[in-house]
């Protein structure tokens, strides 16, 4: 296990580079002068000069692309085109926000998926099987924006219960929940739709199982049957399914973030890419690929940790 | 694709039909294959006779008309602007369609290419097919195809070379897989022992073998590149006015969902019943191409 995991942390060196030296290749193919979009158009041309020297962009390409790996790995981002402050700094004060969003989604979207698709596996061919199905398939359609969009109109525009946008009073943790619930509902439905399909086809194909007989047959209970051994065995495609929801959360959590007047790494992202400040867009694409490279090792790791049949060496 | 299932499935062999035709007949007994099927051909009929269909010009204000909720004049009600949100929604089909079926078919023959050429040859050519697919699916979809349009600048050719650029990895991984699967098999080795040249080898009987996930990964990403278009029109970074895509649509409306949430619903759920009816469908069609799944 240790061994495996070392070896898969090694081989995720060489896709960690290359993600961030393609995020430098895009960022450096943006039409237009840097230099040139800080100072304005009417700036003179020895102060373009001037500033072009001072970030460097007049080095050699190389050896931008060596400052820019060095910079990387001393944590060290540059510093925004719009404000001159540091953009990781930027970035850092966003995560929380982002962080909060994704994990109280991802939990709303694994206990509804999970729950669902599992009631829905065991009352296979009933009618709650077909409705919970049924929503699910319409779920998987849905746009997140649309989910977030329908939410808004019946729980905070028609009921009140929920404010419609921003993140809540600082200091004041219930005011931050209330406003956590509706952007990390939306984003966890919409990832609760996959998770329930993947549910209850994994427990179905283990119900249809020899061991599960046998539990049934030795007169276990049903719940201890369920949650001992199908769900356990369910589980490993259900890992993956929420592991690769981290991914749908990113994009989702951008779409959430705009859509709720949220802060946070999407709403960033998008309100750099609209002002032109290349630096914080390169740091944010940058973090939200890495942060995706470690969650899907993870998700790796954790199988062999679910299933001991699984041996790496 | 027809040897291989044939093989499998010899009763019906021996009743001389194909695997393509049982795939068919199968669809044809699937309700729901039948109901996505007819949904989609409204749908495509709609975006290529958007002039015919849509009852006012899209584009064109009616500022004594604005904010109107769903009335006998307007079905799905006007925008800020008092345009017709239906005949928005309409000509809506044409981009986002578009987008849909033109990004899928380039990010899926580059996709295959690269695929084929990685997993038949082996070797560097493989190494490096590999190493470009797990970088480009590092990136979450909708934050490469961003990336890309803030790069290429937002307008319909790019919101197109930008979401094919992204299914490319996902095409490539699957034709991968699928090739280093088929190129063992029998009927492989039997025609390279008999000296047929490899790119032949590759393109008549590979190609034919692995095209069953191909098809049905086709139907699915399309739905997702819809999505993804959406998602990026939402965004503010799709097409420019005065074209519209759906997700821009939904974009023009966000202001005003409080007042009118017309605006942006109708559009929405267009993109939700598209995308639902390529899910049905792709899903009812890897069943039917299913031989393990017979009735």
């Amino acid at each position: 296990m240790l061994k495996y995991s070392l070896y898969r942390i090694v081989t995720s060196i060489p896709t960690f580079v290359g993600v961030v030296s393609l995020v430098f290749i895009i960022m450096r193919l943006v039409p237009g002068d840097p230099a040139l979009l800080i100072l304005g158009e009417d700036a003179s041309r020895e102060a373009v000069e001037q500033l072009r020297d001072q970030m460097g962009l007049n080095e050699p390409l190389l050896k931008q692309y060596v400052d820019f790996l060095v910079g990387m790995l001393t944590g060290d981002f540059g510093r925004s085109l719009r404000t001159n402050q540091p953009v990781l700094a930027e970035v850092m004060r966003v995560v929380p926000y982002t962080a909060a969003l994704s994990f109280a989604g991802l939990a709303f979207g694994s206990v509804i998926g999970i729950g669902a698709g599992l009631v829905s596996a065991l009352r296979r061919g009933r009618p709650l099987d077909y409705l919970v199905s049924g929503f699910a398939t319409i779920g998987v359609a849905m746009p997140i924006f649309t989910l977030g969009m329908i939410l808004l109109i019946v729980f905070s525009y028609n009921l009140g219960w929920f404010p419609a946008i921003g993140a809540g009073t600082e200091g004041d943790v219930l005011d931050r929940l209330r406003a956590l619930t509706l952007p990390a509902f939306a984003l966890g439905l919409s990832s609760a739709a996959l998770i329930t399909r993947m549910t209850r086809s994994s427990v179905l194909e283990i119900l249809g199982q020899d061991f599960v007989r046998t539990a049934n047959a030795k007169g276990l209970s049903q719940r201890v049957t369920v949650l001992k051994h199908v769900l356990k065995n369910a589980m490993i495609p259900i890992v993956t399914i929420i592991g690769l929801s981290f991914g749908r959360m990113m994009s989702g959590s951008t779409i959430t973030e705009t859509l709720f007047v949220r802060p946070g790494l999407g709403r960033l992202l998008i309100d750099s890419m609209y002002a032109r400040d290349y630096t914080q867009v390169e740091a944010a694409v940058a973090f939200f690929a890495i942060s995706f490279i470690v969650i899907n090792l993870l998700v790796d790791l954790s199988y062999a940790a679910l299933d001991p049949r699984i041996q790496y060496g | 694709m027809a040897d291989s299932l044939m093989a499998r499935s010899t009763a019906r062999r021996d009743r001389g039909e194909s695997a393509g035709a049982i795939a068919f007949k199968r669809l044809r007994k699937s309700v729901p294959a039948v109901l996505s099927m007819v949904v989609l051909t409204i749908m495509l009929g709609v975006a290529i006779g958007a002039p015919l269909v849509a009852p006012k010009d899209p584009n064109r204000p009616h500022l004594g008309d604005r904010l109107q909720p769903p009335n006998a004049e307007y079905l799905f009600g006007t925008d800020h602007y008092g345009r017709d949100i239906l005949s928005r929604t309409i000509y809506g089909a044409r981009v986002s369609l578009t987008v849909g079926l033109v990004a899928v078919s380039i990010g899926a023959v580059i996709g295959i290419v690269l695929g084929l050429l990685g997993g038949y040859f082996g070797g560097v050519l493989d190494g490096l097919v590999s190493r470009f697919i797990d970088i480009m699916l590092a990136f979450p979809l909708l934050l490469l195809a961003l990336t890309l349009i803030v790069v290429l600048g937002s307008n319909l050719l790019n919101v197109i070379i930008a979401t094919a650029i992204t299914t490319v990895p996902q095409f490539a991984r699957v034709v991968r897989g699928s090739v280093l699967g088929v190129k063992e098999r029998e009927f492989i080795l039997a025609n390279r022992a008999l000296g047929a040249m490899s790119f032949r080898t590759m393109l008549r009987h590979v190609l034919p073998n692995v095209a069953a996930p191909i098809i049905v990964m086709a139907t699915l990403y399309t739905a997702t590149v819809i999505i993804l278009e959406a998602n990026l029109g939402f965004l503010g970074f799709g097409v420019q006015p005065p074209q519209a895509s759906w997700g821009s649509i939904v974009n023009d409306g966000r202001r005003y969902l409080a007042q009118a949430p017309w605006v942006s619903i109708f559009p929405s759920l267009a993109i939700t019943v598209t995308v639902l009816a390529l899910n049905t469908f792709g899903d009812a069609f890897r069943d039917a191409m299913d031989p393990r799944l017979t009735k």
